[in-house]
């Protein structure tokens, strides 16, 4: 058993490390009541941090972040669906063109008869391409509502 | 695998996937760790704010590349002890000054001093007197990393192992930093108790 006192950081490890305590802090500890009311206090001390209130974000700012991070995640998401529709209306547009400039001597031949053809086509091209648009868009916000 | 890891797991995945609420119930399961870490580093109320935002905006963006070598809350501890660093560092605010660094030799003989009789019936009897208003009072003078440091281990009673990776100090470091702290504390208490009664 050690004769002097135990210096503060033996005391402190007897109390919140005591698995990496030596046999000789606990012996020292078990027999001498100075050291043992210094370890009492830290343990009192212990005690009234964990009893400190806790801090709160005031005004709700929890709720706060959760709506800025759900309108980041919202935003995200619906500038990736619009980057899909785009892409959609691109490709379909590209199609049509394709299309007529494969056609195009047929096209003229047909304008010069009937004008009538043409304009069907491209009729049906622009029809379709706003179904695709109003499909996708719609799918879009059943999507988000379904998140919500 | 644990079962805290499971559900973790299982919430990332639904983040990824694009699912709000489960990013809701991250951050309320996660909040009461980040605002301690950020009340105890910055005293700003603003700042703090913000830096709550900021923090939960890095664990989103981050979330693909988690990989379990923790657990969630440590994980995104350390994002916001890292992220009140980075703010104290541009505000050029210390951390840990100097003076209570080099103050170990002090420290021993207060230590000794305060092994007699009469101070520990002084001690005795500030832990007893409103101790908790002077107690919270005192945590506040402490440097940012004492505060957060105490504040993780008695109130949030993390491990050594949890707060090592929080704040990236190796374990020994971190329980010296823990005891001068607490000394610090506890010195504090008792003068605070002497000046009262002068």
């Amino acid at each position: 058993m050690k004769t002097d006192h135990l210096n503060d950081q033996s005391i402190q490890r007897y109390i919140f490390d005591f698995d990496n305590c030596d046999n000789s802090i606990l012996e020292h500890i078990d027999s001498c009541e100075i050291c043992l009311q210094i370890a009492d206090n830290y343990k009192l001390l212990s005690k009234d941090l964990k009893n400190l209130e806790n801090p709160v974000l005031n005004d709700n700012l929890g709720d706060l972040i959760l709506e800025k991070i759900t309108n980041k995640i919202e935003q995200k998401k619906s500038k990736k669906d619009y980057t899909y529709i785009s892409a959609i209306v691109f490709i379909v547009i590209g199609v049509i063109a394709m299309m007529i400039s494969a056609f195009k001597v047929e096209l003229i031949n047909q304008v010069e008869t009937n004008n009538m053809y043409l304009y069907l086509i491209i009729s049906i091209g622009v029809f379709m391409t706003i179904l695709l648009s109003i499909d996708s868009f719609r799918s879009f916000n059943l999507k988000m509502n379904k998140m919500n | 695998m644990k079962q805290e890891q499971l559900v973790d797991n299982d919430l990332i995945k639904r983040v990824l996937e694009g699912d709000s609420n489960a990013f809701k119930l991250i951050i309320s399961k996660t909040q009461g760790l980040v605002i301690q870490i950020i009340y105890k580093m910055v005293n700003n109320r603003e700042d703090r704010e913000d830096l709550a935002q900021e923090v939960y905006f890095k664990v989103y963006n981050k979330l693909s590349s988690f990989r379990f070598n923790s657990k969630l809350s440590t994980w995104i501890g350390a994002i916001t002890y890292n992220t009140c660093i980075n703010h104290l560092k541009k505000k050029r605010i210390p951390i840990l000054d100097i003076e209570t660094e080099d103050e170990k030799d002090i420290w021993e003989i207060i230590s000794m001093d305060n092994l007699n009789s009469e101070s520990n019936l002084t001690e005795g009897y500030v832990l007893n007197k409103e101790r908790s208003q002077i107690l919270k009072l005192e945590v506040e003078k402490l440097p940012p990393l004492y505060k957060t440091i105490v504040t993780l281990f008695h109130v949030e009673e993390l491990s050594y192992k949890e707060i090592s990776k929080i704040t990236n100090l190796p374990e020994g470091t971190l329980k010296n930093y823990l005891f001068r702290a607490r000394k610090k504390l506890r010195d504090n208490l008792l003068l605070n108790y002497k000046k009262d009664d002068l």
